[in-house]
């Protein structure tokens, strides 16, 4: 156990290093960071400029919502995006062909991919996030119980187990149609959990809730701090996230598997 | 003693999409696909002792690079046995992934922002090695190969050489007792190459470390490797020294001679008055290249001297590129 | 300049390679394309669902529907490619070879973009075909705004083509120039209609965007084909365009000049 600590702690380490070694890196992050906050908030407040409430949710809960969406993004792009990318991303080892020399360490390839490599320039846009969820919080006039707290981190670990299963699972079809990034869908699906499932006509809820639980993603974790959320969606979500994670490991091992069979 | 590396009928079977040109074809090739298997490498079989340096050897394309990707456990083979220090490769198992290590010469493994000397304290942790030990083989491997400082610089701001000289240390750091080398000196420059081959030597000679290498450059595989397996078309055709090879397969010698000035007879009529057979492969003005059989050399020679005003002769093997040419494209044969 | 100097045939060969290409990797450009339409279509139902209980600045249900559809089309038309054909190709160094060529290096950037929209557009369209007949858009032709619609559109895609390809080119300067495009890519989706038709922007962000280049570049033609404005909007807007296009190939000109200087003087 204490190998793979070290191991990430030494990951940690060397991506950091790789951060700072330019200058103009720090610039360009902050500038990322202010732009995707204003984009953020921007569409919520233009919004309930024309409008009171939508299919029920005040401007003060969408906010929260608005905060929960950069909370998981900036949660994601720590330490599991940038890993992943590394992979199946644009430019990745797939492509390039850099692969072979994951596979030939002595280290759990699943390990290796998830892990080793951190942008932490991301706990900006982690502060900048709790900032709003503070916010609309205080809008709502609502106080933070312990017990709100914890049911909030349930669903947010609940959220991120299946946002890592979602990234793992496009990574890994990287292996079998070599064309596409993959992990671009994700990007492009995950952008639905900005506002409320239910502005959704029917039929997209429920691929959005069960298919690619985007809903799940945002909405829950956000209804759970706010206190509204039903134990039973939190078991539901959580029983959704480990059979997503035990598809998304085996899809894996199997796409290696297909790799070392086919590969030339 | 145990063999450390075994292949017993080896094969490897690639099933290739079959495209044609043209709009139709690519058309119909969205319904139905077509596949050709293609026989990439063909029951091949032979053993490598601790410590030999083994120089694989073949045109492109011939299954060099895949016969090592089974052997480093990347691929998995379609039929037949592989063993490398007791372990299957393709089960990947941690304590064989810890013995073994691969260098590629157009690929590096070394992060491209993270300077050297980062990037190797993550592999030592990676590979379990001790922090002393970590830092002997370090240097003695900075030393072996003249790298100097270049271990805090980023692998960016590196030469092809020198990048290929981290490489190395990075590959070796954690004392693999299999080093399977593909290409490594792609692309480099003569003296990189030249000094690149005394390294492996030299560290063959004190870590007595198994090394496979495949290479197109004969230099490399000359200068390194004492025993050759040549791969053709997925086959193994001939698996032991290079030198028996050559005289095998290209049984003569060839003599550069240059006429000076003088009078006696032309080089026409001595070669005409000789019993053995010559065949003139080259003339500019007053150089000659002859070939002739390896028994007749020395008398031939003699002749020569004797009867012609020679300003320069020499004796040489044909040139081991053309001999190799040659079993490419005839085969090994008697 | 006659046709030999313009080199067409070069131009529509560039294009033609281009179309190959990327036709063999369809699977890459249908998946940008779906992500190009996210946002959009997000907004779609967003919009759609606040007008439900009644109009929302003056646009019914019927209405955004429409609106966001035809923005997925639009974007799809004018999205520009630049920074990847271009830009990359400057900061990799084979743009030397392109300078090389008895061509202008425009042409390059005109080609991959065409193709690109030629090799997405079939999925985009089929994309809202399908949509449309699910949602049930609501839209009222007229000839002079369909008419009108054509020009706002075909000035849109200059416009957007030659600003985005301005940003491109200042890869000959500095490594790292692509920030700028996440800075640009904000202000479209602020001003440019697509988090929200112009009309529907708090006032002062209103005013603003029908200064700037990016209500032209995407929302305008959309307000055209709508039919919600007047004569003189649709004239005015359309000399917008106009005078935008201009500052973007004057602009071009002077990053193109300065640029290559540069680049030549530090050898590519």
């Amino acid at each position: 156990m204490g190998y793979y600590l070290r191991l990430i702690r030494l990951f940690i380490g060397t991506s950091f290093q790789r951060e700072t070694a330019f200058r103009a890196n720090f610039a360009i992050s902050l500038l990322n960071t202010a732009l995707t906050l204003i984009a953020g908030l921007a569409g919520v407040t233009i919004l309930f400029g024309q409008v009171k409430t939508i299919q029920g949710w005040t401007f003060p809960q969408a906010l929260t919502l608005v905060g929960v969406y950069l909370l998981v993004g900036a949660l994601r792009d720590i330490c599991i995006g940038p890993s992943l990318e590394t992979l199946g991303g644009l430019g990745g080892e797939i492509f390039v062909g850099g692969f072979d020399f994951t596979l030939l360490k002595p280290v759990p390839t699943q390990f290796l991919v998830s892990v080793r490599n951190w942008r932490l320039w991301a706990l900006g846009d982690l502060t900048l996030s709790l900032v709003v969820m503070g916010v609309a919080l205080a809008r709502l006039g609502q106080a933070l119980t312990l017990p709100g707290l914890a049911l909030f981190l349930v669903a947010l670990l609940v959220s991120m187990t299946i946002v890592y299963s979602v990234l793992l699972l496009l990574a890994s079809c990287v292996f079998w149609y070599r064309g596409v990034p993959l992990t671009w869908i994700f990007d492009s699906l995950i952008q639905m959990g900005r506002y409320p499932v239910g502005i959704y006509p029917g039929w997209l809820r429920l691929l959005l809730t069960w298919v690619v639980p985007v809903g799940f993603i945002t909405s829950v974790p956000a209804q759970a701090l706010t206190g509204q959320v039903p134990a039973l969606t939190l078991v539901g979500g959580a029983a959704l996230a480990l059979g997503l994670l035990a598809l998304a490991s085996a899809f894996l091992r199997l796409s290696l598997r297909r790799y070392s069979s086919a590969s030339s | 003693m145990k063999p450390q590396i075994a292949v017993s009928d080896l094969c490897k079977v690639y099933r290739v999409p079959e495209r044609e040109a043209g709009l139709g074809a690519a058309v119909r090739s969205l319904f139905h696909r077509r596949y050709r298997d293609v026989l990439a490498v063909d029951h091949i079989t032979f053993t490598v002792q601790p410590g030999e340096i083994v120089g694989f050897i073949g045109p492109n394309g011939a299954g060099k690079t895949t016969t090592l990707k089974m052997l480093s456990g990347l691929l998995y083979p379609t039929s037949g046995e592989v063993r490398v220090d007791g372990f299957v490769p393709s089960e990947r198992q941690p304590a064989f992934l810890r013995r073994i290590s691969m260098v590629m010469g157009n690929r590096n493994q070394l992060a491209w922002d993270n300077t050297v000397s980062d990037s190797l304290y993550v592999l030592a942790e990676i590979y379990g090695v001790p922090r002393d030990e970590f830092g002997r083989t370090r240097d003695e491997l900075v030393e072996l190969l003249e790298i100097g400082d270049l271990l805090s610089k980023m692998p960016r701001d590196l030469s092809l050489g020198e990048r290929m000289k981290c490489e190395l240390i990075a590959a070796l750091l954690h004392r693999p007792r299999v080093l399977f080398l593909d290409e490594p000196t792609l692309g480099l420059d003569v003296t990189m190459q030249f000094r690149l081959r005394r390294f492996v030597a030299e560290y063959n000679r004190r870590s007595q470390a198994t090394v496979i290498l495949t290479s197109h450059y004969m230099a490399d595989v000359v200068s390194l490797c004492p025993r050759v397996v040549l791969i053709h078309q997925g086959r193994l055709l001939f698996d032991g020294d290079l030198v028996r090879l050559a005289e095998q397969m290209a049984p003569f010698k060839l003599i550069r001679l240059a006429v000076g000035n003088g009078g006696g007879p032309t080089i026409q009529n001595v070669l005409s008055g000789l019993a053995q057979p010559v065949t003139i492969i080259e003339q500019n003005e007053r150089r000659y290249t002859l070939r002739v059989k390896r028994t007749d050399a020395s008398p031939i020679t003699a002749r020569l001297l004797n009867d012609l005003p020679l300003a320069d002769i020499t004796v040489e093997d044909p040139p081991i590129e053309a001999v190799i040419d040659q079993v490419y494209r005839e085969g090994v044969n008697g | 300049m006659n046709r030999q100097r313009m080199n067409l045939r070069g131009g529509w060969a560039l294009v033609r390679k281009s179309l190959f290409s990327y036709m063999a990797g369809r699977g890459f450009f249908w998946t940008l394309a779906l992500g190009w339409m996210m946002g959009p279509l997000v907004y779609m139902f967003v919009w759609a669902t606040a007008a439900k209980a009644g109009a929302a600045g003056g646009f019914e249900r019927g209405d955004f529907v429409f609106y966001y559809l035809c923005l997925i089309l639009v974007n799809q038309f004018t999205y520009p490619v630049s920074n990847w054909t271009v830009g990359d190709v400057i900061r990799s160094g084979s743009f030397s070879s392109w300078l090389l060529r008895p061509l202008p290096a425009i042409y390059e950037a005109i080609g991959a973009d065409v193709a690109t929209k030629m090799v997405c557009m079939p999925f985009s369209l089929a994309v809202v075909a399908v949509l449309g007949l699910v949602l049930r858009p609501s839209f009222a032709f007229s000839w002079p705004a369909a008419l009108a619609f054509v020009l706002a559109l075909l000035l849109a895609q200059g416009l957007r083509f030659m600003l985005a390809y301005v940003l491109a080119l200042l890869a000959l300067w500095s490594q790292r120039a692509d920030a700028l495009l996440g800075l640009n890519d904000t202000f479209l989706f602020l001003l440019g209609g697509q988090v929200a038709p112009t009309a529907l922007l708090p006032g002062v962000l209103q005013r603003v965007a029908t200064l700037l280049p990016y209500r032209y570049m995407a929302g305008f033609p959309i307000e055209v084909l709508m039919g919600r404005l007047t004569r003189t909007e649709v004239l005015a807007g359309l000399a917008w365009q106009l005078g935008w296009l201009a500052v973007a190939m004057l602009l071009h000109q002077f990053v193109w000049r300065r640029g290559i200087r540069h680049y030549a003087a530090v050898g590519g």
